[in-house]
């Protein structure tokens, strides 16, 4: 058969991208290390960051200066994370910091919200459902139709699943007459209906403008919050908090991270220095006193304390990542490999990671007892040259795949 | 080349009606257990765990392709490995990566006729119940698992076709490797970047078995 | 001219050598055999002929063909039955012929269904239901349809009674004399041989004992008994002495006279000496010895 060569060489090659891709993830999987960070908030009280650290069975509590604390301590110098406990002890203060407090002040003005960077790339099915904002409900209520919202707006009647003409003309004018762009860029909104009252959707049009459409008493509600104005958006998180103060977080493309107030569709930008948007994790637990910003990079985490008000940075604090047993290991055994799938995306594509220079140490120590040892028939330099680029993986390709007499 | 695809149907055909019967049954069983998810649930909150929680209708097929290619791969190969009759085969007069490309050439497109009908089945029936951006959500979900029984056909016949053990395991192993990143579990619709890389190691893959003829014709033992 | 040509075949299985620098030919027109022990790797040589092994060193060529690389063209002049008669064993017997039939721009139907006619099987049982003597008749109809000028015939004898072997030698001398044919076959049987082939290959393990014409085999090679005072001389002309009880056998081709002198050239009696005519195979186990 004439194409044996380039028929092996293929088959080497396939070999080699497959076990490039499946060795280290065996190899991670079996080296995984959690960073074992603690647990970070700010503390309304200490006005310091406080921390929580369990290393076996041993719970460690203490704040930035080193002073330790005992568990109910710990609770009370934490009012706004601990205060269902606190309530349950009898221990709840009239007031903190001047401001008086109950249980149900604190939780309508609390929330948590994490950002992915996956969030900016991930498939989107195309469909999304529009509640009734008021329904006066304690839950809302589903409509029974979902819509498409890319090159047009079509309401789909879910039953019979055919468009609701009437609908969708409905919205169609309105949006026409605020001024919206098709094609839609992309559209976020949450349409669970646990919650008593829904904000719809922000929309980002086709000329970059920023519009907020909402269902109110059946009737369309569409706005252009102008916010398209000031920043370039890369992305917008919905979030409903009970204080209503805001609707959710805007990103622009350079990283930073905004509020939308509510209703005046303002911005106010957070005091925190540009994010990676495609690499970091942000989390933010704010209180009515304090937002705790944990971002999470590569080298390490970030914890910024904000002022509820201002949004102004008043602390920081920073912990390093240790070295974890995966980048020990990697970076000695392959110098390359390949992943499908990490987390600054949920789409599958093939991605080349470098580790480190060391690796190609094992590279050139294998190519080199390959050089010696390998049977003279084999086109011996070749072989030694692809295993010192490819290393372990490059090895075993070669010696699984038969050569020829 | 009708002499090949006359032979390799006299060998499999009993095997493809059965698969065949196999896909037809997953379908039915697919639809009557979405109609009645739909009678228990309601259209609505169906539509809505679709879009929002990324539900699938087309789960329990996913691994029927891959089987589906790694026995037709036996059923066509294991009768030529048997007693070596293979050396039959290629003794015919004609060329021998013709003949090979034509046997593989017959299973490959049995396995993507039968797809393409199980697929276009499917959609075609998921769509008198849902809006098309879900049937959409539901072919590209599907397309790597029929996508993956293509290539567990390709290398299941690259494996088959090797003359000599040792090797058959090392052939499988990487098989299984390359067949796995198929099926790292994913969103629906993930797997659209990946189209390109796959249809290059599809084609790729085609080949493989070329190598195992050479070997077999080298007397390789 | 030369239909099979085999220079310096030198082949191992691993470090055991199977054979060293061995050469041969077969002409047109010749029904050759190629005889040995189990063992001594006659299904080598013939997978070796026909492409499917690789040997160590050496070259054959078929039809004036290398026989790694024979072209549709050749083959379709080559017939080639596998060891144990194995065919597609899924088909029947009208597919398996429609199948082949296509391959084969001069086939005779009539050919095959002329051998199977005395067949008691239906035209539509399946091959694997089969017996070996009647798939070795479908075996054998296959390849007198394709009408090949050349045959090769692995170990045909195997598995078949007597009767189908002796149909098996009777149909294939009737066939190879009409046309001017060419066969190379193998076979460790050696009955019905005398029969068939016109040149005999002998193999022993490593080595090609004897290539010569069966005629001159079954003329000239001759077992002698005969009593001895003294233990009889190794000679290229004596094959296989050994005694046998008070007895000793030698075989040779040379005639008595001479046997006898190389016997007595050593010194020493000897007695009793008796000449005796050999069929194919005795000669052959003249040739190859008892072990």
């Amino acid at each position: 058969m004439k194409y044996k060569n380039i028929i092996r060489s293929c088959i080497i090659a396939a070999t080699t991208l497959a076990l490039l891709w499946a060795i280290p993830s065996l190899v991670s999987t079996a080296t995984y290390s959690s960073q074992n960070h603690p647990f970070v908030y700010f503390s309304s009280v200490v006005k310091q960051f406080c921390f929580r650290k369990t290393i076996g069975k041993q719970t460690q509590r203490y704040d930035a200066a080193g002073q330790e604390y005992t568990e109910s301590q710990f609770d009370s110098i934490m009012p706004m994370m601990y205060y269902r406990q606190l309530a349950l002890n009898g221990l709840m203060p009239d007031s903190i910091n001047g401001a008086a407090v109950t249980p149900q002040i604190i939780r309508s003005n609390s929330f948590i919200f994490r950002y992915r960077p996956s969030e900016m790339s991930q498939p989107h099915i195309g469909l999304y459902v529009l509640l009734e904002s008021m329904s006066g409900r304690a839950n809302l209520q589903s409509p029974g139709d979902a819509f498409r919202f890319k090159d047009k707006i079509e309401f789909i009647d879910i039953l019979a699943n055919t468009v609701d003409r009437e609908k969708s003309e409905l919205y169609e004018k309105e949006l026409n007459k605020r001024g919206y762009t098709f094609p839609t860029q992309w559209a976020f909104g949450d349409f669970s209906t646990q919650k008593s009252f829904d904000e719809g959707y922000f929309a980002l049009d086709a000329s970059g403008q920023f519009f907020h459409m909402k269902q109110v008493s059946g009737k369309p509600f569409i706005r252009n919050t102008k916010v398209g104005d000031s920043i370039s958006i890369a992305h917008f998180s919905m979030l409903n908090v009970s204080n209503k103060r805001f609707y959710g977080f805007v990103f622009d493309n350079q990283g930073y991270m905004y509020i939308l107030e509510s209703p005046s569709y303002k911005l106010r930008k957070l005091d925190l220095p540009p994010l990676s948007l495609h690499g970091d994790d942000v989390l933010i637990m704010g209180n009515m006193f304090y937002w705790t910003v944990t971002v999470t990079t590569e080298e390490g985490k970030k914890y910024f304390a904000l002022n509820n008000e201002t949004l102004q940075k008043v602390d920081e604090y920073l912990l390093d990542n240790k070295t974890n047993r995966w980048d020990k290991v990697s970076s000695w055994l392959f110098p390359a490999y390949i992943t499908l799938s990490d987390n600054s995306s949920r789409f599958v594509q093939p991605k080349v990671h470098f580790t480190a220079l060391t690796a190609f140490a094992l590279n050139i120590a294998i190519a080199l007892i390959f050089a010696i040892f390998a049977r003279k028939k084999v086109n011996v330099a070749f072989h030694a040259v692809y295993i010192l680029v490819t290393g372990v993986a490059g090895l075993i390709a070669v010696l699984i795949t038969p050569d020829f007499k | 080349m009708n002499a090949i695809i006359y032979k390799e149907w006299i060998k499999t055909r009993r095997f493809v009606l059965l698969l065949g019967v196999l896909f037809a049954a997953l379908i039915t069983y697919i639809f009557l257990w979405s109609g009645q998810m739909m009678e228990a649930s309601g259209a609505v909150i169906i539509w809505e765990t679709i879009i929002g929680k990324d539900m699938r209708l087309v789960g329990y097929i996913k691994y029927l392709p891959p089987a589906a290619g790694i026995l037709l791969a036996i059923v066509q190969f294991a009768p030529e490995m048997q007693s070596k009759r293979l050396k039959l085969t290629l003794h015919l007069p004609v060329n021998e990566g013709k003949m090979m490309c034509g046997m593989l050439g017959y299973g490959f497109t049995v396995l993507l006729a039968l797809f393409s009908l199980s697929c276009a089945i499917l959609m075609l029936g998921l769509s008198v119940r849902y809006a098309h951006e879900i049937v959409m959500a539901n072919f590209w979900v599907s397309l790597p698992w029929f996508a993956g029984g293509l290539f567990t056909y390709l290398l299941g016949s690259w494996t088959c076709l090797e003359p000599v053990w040792k090797q058959r395991i090392f052939n499988a192993v990487t098989a299984a490797c390359l067949v796995a990143t198929l099926y790292t579990d994913q969103m629906s619709g993930a797997y659209a970047t990946y189209l390109p890389y796959m249809l290059a190691l599809l084609a790729v893959c085609f080949f493989f078995s070329l190598y195992s003829t050479a070997r077999f014709k080298d007397g390789v033992q | 001219m030369a239909i099979i040509q085999c220079e310096n075949i030198t082949h191992y299985y691993g470090n055991r050598l199977i054979y060293k620098n061995i050469s041969f030919e077969v002409k047109r027109g010749k029904i050759l055999g190629l005889l040995g022990k189990n063992g001594t790797g006659k299904t080598t040589i013939i997978n070796i002929l026909t492409g499917y092994l690789k040997p160590r060193s050496g070259v054959c060529r078929i039809l004036g063909e290398e026989m790694e690389h024979l072209s549709p063209a050749a083959k379709s002049r080559i017939g080639l039955l596998l060891e144990g008669h194995i065919q597609h064993s899924y088909f029947n017997i009208e597919q398996i012929e429609k199948f082949y039939s296509q391959f084969f721009p001069n086939w005779k139907r009539e050919a095959y269904y002329e051998l199977l006619k005395k067949l008691q099987v239906a035209p539509t049982q399946k091959i694997s239901t089969m017996s070996c003597g009647q798939r070795s008749q479908i075996a054998l109809g296959l390849l007198f349809a394709q009408d090949p000028e050349l045959l090769i015939l692995d170990d045909f004898s195997m598995g078949l009674d007597p009767g189908y072997r002796r149909l098996f030698v009777e149909y294939l001398r009737e066939y190879t004399t009409a046309e001017n044919k060419t066969v190379f076959l193998t076979s460790h049987i050696i009955q019905d041989m005398e029969l068939l082939i016109d040149d005999c290959i002998v193999m022993d393990y490593g080595r090609l004992l004897l290539h010569e014409p069966t005629a001159r085999i079954t003329k000239n090679f001759r077992r002698f008994r005969f009593q001895a005072t003294a233990t009889p001389p190794q000679t290229p002309v004596l094959w296989n002495t050994e005694k046998v009880g008070h007895t000793w056998e030698t075989y040779s081709f040379a005639p008595a006279e001479e046997v006898r002198r190389e016997l007595t050239s050593a010194g020493g009696e000897v007695s009793r000496f008796v000449e005796e005519k050999l069929s194919l195979e005795d000669a052959f186990i003249g040739l190859t010895g008892k072990y």
